[in-house]
């Protein structure tokens, strides 16, 4: 009787693993984003190009926009009692800065959303040589 | 058979009750160091900065024409605990969680003045670099 007692918990302990994935926004298009051009681009063609943006800062009498994606891999050991997790988030960024007269001066764009990975808690998520390797394959974020 | 074999084994039937998280969590990659130092106030432009640090997370006003750029990211890991007690589903139950990891994140700050000159940078954590950032945008009688 003991003995099947026993077996419930010990059952229970080879537990399970679990991922999830989380997005906000399509990913930047980083080919279209290069098509920017300060000093000749307006506010008006940057909005046509990427939709409305997701924050609108003024800065005295410019002004910036912020674009952005995020995404979200996670991985879990679940053991009932114990558990543990693993989270990578990475985001994809552009601000674009327009002078008074709306007038692109200077953008500045980061592309994170292809590096986000799977990975439980004792792996390395910022390996350089993943980063490169996923960059190459991501269309318009090598050779700026 | 040993009672605290027992106690073990009926401790591992209510999962629900106590729960042990190890969580490992990694948000965007880390502001570049070396990227950073190589940064020189009152020489180096907002087309600069962004060329080696790429898009920032938040961008603020700072005094009327000027602007501070904000990077932040997390790269780290927690423990947490819960304990939770309902032994009948009508009656209210109690519930304690604890977590143990820090929530303040590193990151940096860049400070330009009304040229779009760099004055200052600083690195540090969030809770010490965003003191002062937040602020109503100027008035229009401050643009004049």
């Amino acid at each position: 009787m003991i003995k099947r007692l026993l077996a419930v918990p010990l059952f229970l302990l080879l537990g399970a693993c679990g991922i999830a994935r989380m997005e906000t926004n399509e990913p930047l298009d980083a080919t279209l984003v290069r098509t920017l051009q300060p000093g000749v681009t307006t506010a008006r063609e940057v909005v046509e190009k990427l939709g409305a943006p997701t924050e609108v800062v003024q800065l005295g009498r410019r002004s910036a926009y912020r674009y952005d994606a995020s995404s979200a891999k996670s991985a879990g050991l679940i053991l009932l009692v114990f558990n543990m997790f693993a989270q990578d988030m990475r985001t994809d960024r552009l601000w674009v800065f327009f002078d008074e007269k709306d007038l692109l001066t200077h953008f500045g764009a980061t592309y994170g959303v292809h590096r986000t990975q799977y990975a439980l808690p004792w792996e390395d998520v910022q390996e350089p040589e993943d980063n490169a390797e996923r960059d190459a394959q991501r269309p318009g974020v090598i050779g700026k | 058979m040993r009672p605290w074999l027992i106690a073990a084994a009926a401790g591992l039937c209510c999962p629900s009750c106590v729960q042990l998280t190890y969580m490992v969590r990694s948000v965007d990659s880390p502001v570049s160091i070396p990227a950073l130092e190589s940064l020189r106030p009152g020489v180096d432009d907002l087309t600069v900065c962004l060329q080696r640090l790429g898009a920032p997370h938040h961008v603020f006003e700072y005094r009327v024409d000027g602007m501070a750029l904000l990077w932040h990211y997390v790269d780290g890991s927690g423990w947490g605990a819960s304990v939770s007690y309902n032994p009948v589903r009508q009656a209210p139950g109690t519930s304690f969680n604890m977590e143990l990891d820090d929530s303040d994140m590193p990151g940096a700050v860049l400070w330009f003045d009304a040229d779009l000159k760099l004055l200052e940078w600083r690195q540090g954590m969030m809770r010490d670099l965003t003191v002062g950032l937040r602020r109503r945008p100027a008035d229009r009688d401050q643009l004049q």
